[in-house]
């Protein structure tokens, strides 16, 4: 690593540092700090700073009160379970396909992986339209929670493939030879040996899986409509603009939905940053 | 291969797997590659081909050939959207571009905290962007935003003023809320390229006596240069699908300023119900991020060579 | 023995079970805009529920989430919502797919006098009843009388004419206050408040020809309504913000002073008395939107139906809460408790109605209302008013071109 030593520049290396994390974290910082005031507060001008006598009630009337479209713990709950399974069902198919395209010889892998990138080249967008025909028509899943899951998983198994095969490559053979040899099945050595190695790969893959469902919004807004589905971002959406919403019940919610996946991304962020850098180095 | 096994392992199903390799493989890429199949392909077709219909609430369904795309194409508005959504990639792009090198380079420096600080920037990223959205909805609000008041306080503006009124500005406001939110993650992919350089680079290059810009323009810009044409194609695809900021700041407004392409499909598709439309503007998004994506890969390729 | 002890234990279980989802009877799914549900729906649905048993699982979003609500489900032909809210000018999009059920039945001859004047016969589509009428609603204006005693005006004179307008902006004026605020955000809400406007200058907007609707955006008197407006924004008699406004966030801001007067739905009334919702209470008071010249004035009406979606399975319910939210006690509470317009005309004369709602300023703004077309292709052609005339307001657009193109492109839409 280059190292900065004279004093003068690394003031202004502290300076720079200082400054990108005020900015970065400035608009964060005034969402909580709107969520601690009162609504009558909000309106004030000039604004607080800092709440004046910081209250959480905000937090208690915006998820336990019925609003008349749900008590917004609901959505957190439905949030909860959709990303939940969808993280899980990425994990697992992402980590056999990937293990399959890394390891194995199998001539349709290379195809595969192909239409695997092409797949990000869509705009989900694309498929929305006739998904939601086909959805609502066909399969008549609209407005539940296993839409979302199945349209999800669609949408970031391509992406959490792709992730665990770059990790899965880098994985030493031999390890998994010495584990054949030893007496293992091909599929004994793919979860006693490689798994537990790749386990920072599949942290990765899915938190990655996570966050996103968590905060997806197109697709969760088309394909949900009352409290039996409806996910956080939707809900939040739905207050905007409604009159005799407290305002101060918009930015508890808008700070709920922020610290869930800011909150895991922070302890699991070793894992995020590898996983996004694998696939950035490796190319 | 098979000292230990037994002929009747062999010749067992899981013994058959032990050898055929193929086999093997193909079940288990098979249900991720239904998956895709089922959810990204087969709706891609479907969408091509409602794209010649008109698929819409009101009228019964009936073939329109390429009626839908010359209508696309005769909307000016609709066109001017695409010019939009490229300013609003190429801005964003550019501030996210340079931010997250700048930003980069500074933290692989070793100074105090310098863990802290990077997780900490992870924040803008892990926030939903509905949330990012409100967030930088009240930050400029016209009468109770902080900007606001901030700038009237240092007396740069003469009143309040409402700034997502404001065509420009409420573009701008949109790249920047965009912007603010991806930057962290070029720092991560940047930084850890960064990171990948070997000491004896930097020595050799100091020894030869090259200063500072030199030194950065030499040997450190060639070797990130790959994650940063990853996250060149990568932000390109995510910002021309932007759809969420839009809808909570500005709806499309004022006076279809911050319209973007990808927004204007949800309105005729789930606005207007004219969903044959919709997917026909769907697909020239599609057509033109691939034609954005094979430019990057040529880049790319000479690059490399580079 | 364990399995059948298991199985012994279970049975009564899975039977109670049974029973009791039997017997806790039909839910039924009503979506409703926020100004139609008004504050107190959940009680009225617990009342419902109380004397019918059946449990109303209520929707309550803002009027653009709700069509779009709707839009998404009734395109899919889904049966998640058992009652929805509308507007007259929504029936042509749903009706010819029929996507509303056909309610005729749902009332006798002597049931439909009840109900005010030419409230049915907008929903009636061949004969056939639509949508049943929940609540009137014009829109008004409010002004708060307090500002105008610290500004020198008689409280009790609200401008009556635009020249009147614009001499009490200019006392009504301050460094963050606005004379006046209006909701001119993208969408529905700024084409509806450039009806108003529009209607105020004494515009006649769009008629019928044959059973085409002929746009006349671009009359002398849409076009003098559109600078009007132009001006008021460019010499800060309105708030400036108004281009990104929706009509729920200017009753707040009006609430708390930011502005002395107000365009807004009749229902908010009731609103500005209640201390929670202003520090003004009591001292805002409604008036006839002022025209261009004496006698002018301008409004829209937002009366909310309600639909019955055919895909529903649980009609018979709804049309059950929708008679229980016609009935004479419910449509008084609502008058006293959210200042909601009722629908039936022995109301009219109640005292205690009256007492709440100004009726007087309600009526004449109804008799001075602009109609939205009820033709299908009326949200495409209000998206293309609302982008125009954005342009005009926000791009310096000039309005006659700005009018012109809006009235060309309409009128394309509308098929001529």
């Amino acid at each position: 690593m280059a190292a900065v030593t004279k004093p003068g520049t690394r003031v202004f290396l502290y300076l720079f540092v200082a400054l990108v994390l005020i900015t970065m974290l400035f608009p964060f910082y005034w969402i909580v700090n709107m969520g601690l005031q009162t609504s009558n507060q909000l309106y004030d001008i000039p604004p607080h700073f800092w709440p004046p006598k910081a209250t959480l009630e905000n937090f208690r009337s915006v998820l336990l009160e019925e609003r008349g479209l749900m008590r917004f713990y609901e959505a957190v709950f439905n949030t909860l379970i959709v990303a939940s399974i969808t993280m899980a069902v990425c994990v697992a198919l992402g980590s056999i396909t990937g293990y399959a395209l890394a390891r194995l010889n199998f001539k349709y892998g290379l195809y595969f992986l192909f239409v695997l990138i092409g797949t990000q080249m869509v705009p989900p967008l694309v498929d929305l339209i006739p998904l939601y025909i086909i959805f609502s028509r066909i399969l008549k899943l609209v407005d539940t929670k296993a839409a979302l899951i199945i349209g999800y998983t669609g949408w970031l198994l391509p992406i959490s493939v792709w992730i665990l095969y770059g990790y899965f490559q880098t994985i030493p053979k031999d390890l998994e030879s010495a584990a054949r040899i030893d007496g293992c099945t091909r599929l004994q050595a793919l979860f006693r040996v490689v798994m537990p190695l790749s386990a920072p790969g599949i942290a990765a893959t899915a938190i990655f899986g996570f966050i996103s469902s968590a905060n997806e919004f197109l697709f969760a807004m088309i394909f949900t409509s009352t409290r039996k589905s409806i996910t956080i971002p939707v809900a939040l959406s739905d207050m905007i603009g409604k009159y005799q919403i407290r305002y101060g019940d918009m930015t508890a919610g808008a700070v709920i939905a922020a610290a869930l996946p800011v909150i895991l991304a922070l302890i699991f962020q070793k894992y995020l940053v590898q996983s996004l850098t694998a696939g950035g180095i490796k190319g | 291969m098979g000292l230990v096994r037994t002929l009747s392992y062999r010749q067992s199903f899981s013994g058959r797997l032990e050898r055929n390799e193929g086999l093997f493989a193909l079940l288990l890429v098979l249900p991720a590659m239904l998956i895709v199949l089922a959810l990204y392909i087969y709706p891609l077709i479907y969408s091509l081909a409602i794209s010649f219909l008109r698929s819409d609430i009101r009228y019964p369904e009936e073939f329109r050939g390429l009626k839908n795309y010359i209508e696309i194409f005769q909307e000016p508005d609709l066109l001017v959207s695409f010019w939009r959504t490229i300013y609003f990639t190429a801005a964003s792009l550019a501030i996210e571009m340079i931010g997250g090198v700048a930003i980069a380079v500074a933290f692989n420096n070793k100074f105090l905290g310098r863990p802290a600080a990077r997780s900490l920037i992870l924040i803008p990223w892990a926030i939903p962007p509905v949330v990012n959205g409100i967030i930088w909805n009240w930050l400029v609000h016209a009468k109770i935003g902080v900007l606001n008041y901030i700038l009237y306080s240092l007396r740069l503006i003469p009143r309040y003023k409402p700034w997502l009124a404001d065509p420009g500005w409420a573009m701008n406001f949109i790249v920047l809320a965009d912007a603010w939110k991806w930057t962290p993650l070029v720092v991560l992919l940047v930084l850890a390229g960064l990171q990948a350089i070997p000491e004896e680079l930097y020595e050799a290059a100091t020894i030869d006596g090259a200063g500072g810009l030199a030194v950065f323009f030499r040997v450190t810009l060639p070797v990130i240069s790959w994650p940063i044409l990853v996250t060149l194609i990568l932000r390109t695809v995510e910002a021309i699908r932007v759809f969420d900021i839009i809808y909570v700041m500005t709806r499309g407004g004022p006076a279809n300023a911050t319209k973007l392409t990808t927004f204007y499909v949800w309105e005729i598709a789930f606005k207007h119900h004219m969903m044959g439309k919709g997917a026909a503007l769907a697909w020239l998004i599609t057509v033109l991020i691939v034609v954005l994506a094979v430019f990057y890969y040529r880049l790319l390729n000479r690059r490399v060579e580079l | 023995m364990r399995k059948c002890l298991a199985l012994l234990l279970a049975a009564p279980l899975l039977l109670a079970g049974g029973l009791a989802a039997f017997a806790a009877g039909e839910t039924i799914t009503v979506l409703l805009g926020i100004d139609a549900a008004g504050k107190h729906m959940g009680e009225r649905a617990q009342e419902f529920e109380a004397k019918t048993g059946i449990k109303v699982n209520l929707v309550e979003v803002e009027w653009d989430a709700m069509v779009n609500k709707q839009a998404v489900a009734l395109k899919a032909k889904e049966p998640t919502y058992d009652i929805v809210d509308c507007g007259s000018f929504m029936l042509p999009e749903y009706v010819p797919g029929g996507l509303y059920a056909d309610i005729s039945d749902m009332y006798t001859p002597a049931e439909r006098a009840k109900f005010m004047d030419g409230m049915l016969d907008v929903v009636t589509i061949g004969g056939k009843l639509y949508a049943a009428p929940l609540m009137a609603s014009w829109t008004i204006m409010f002004y708060n009388s307090e500002m105008f005693n610290k500004a020198g005006l008689d409280p009790d004179q609200p401008p009556k004419t635009w020249d009147q307008m614009l001499a009490y902006g200019k006392k009504l004026q301050g460094p963050t206050t606005y004379a006046i605020a209006d909701s001119l955000g993208p969408g529905e809400y700024v084409t509806t408040a450039f009806f108003r406007w529009a209607k105020s200058a004494g515009a006649k907007i769009s008629e019928f020809r044959g059973n085409k609707v002929y746009w006349l955006l671009d009359s002398p008197e849409c076009v003098k309504a559109l600078r009007f407006l132009q001006q008021m924004l460019k010499d800060g008699t309105m708030d400036p913000g108004s281009p990104t406004y929706y009509q729920q966030q200017i009753a707040d801001l009006f609430g708390k002073g930011q502005s002395a007067m107000l365009v807004n739905w009749d229902m908010m009334q009731l609103a500005f008395k209640n201390p929670e919702q202003t520090p003004y209470a009591g001292k805002i008071y409604p008036a006839v939107m002022p025209g261009a010249k004496a006698g002018l004035s301008g409004s829209i009406e937002g009366h909310e139906y309600l639909a019955v979606p055919s895909p529903s399975q649980h009609k018979a319910a709804a049309k059950q809460f929708i008679k229980f939210l016609q009935s004479p006690e419910v449509q008084k509470k609502r008058a006293l408790d959210d200042g909601q317009t009722p629908v039936l005309k022995a109301l009219f004369k109640d005292p205690d109605v009256r007492k709440v709602i100004n009726l007087d300023v309600v009526f004449q703004s109804a008799a001075n209302c602009y109609y939205r077309p009820a033709v299908p292709e009326y949200t495409q052609c209000s998206d293309v008013i609302s982008t125009e005339v954005q342009n005009a307001l926000v791009n310096n657009k000039d309005v006659q071109k700005a009018l012109k193109d809006a009235a060309d492109k309409c009128n394309k839409l509308s098929g001529w």
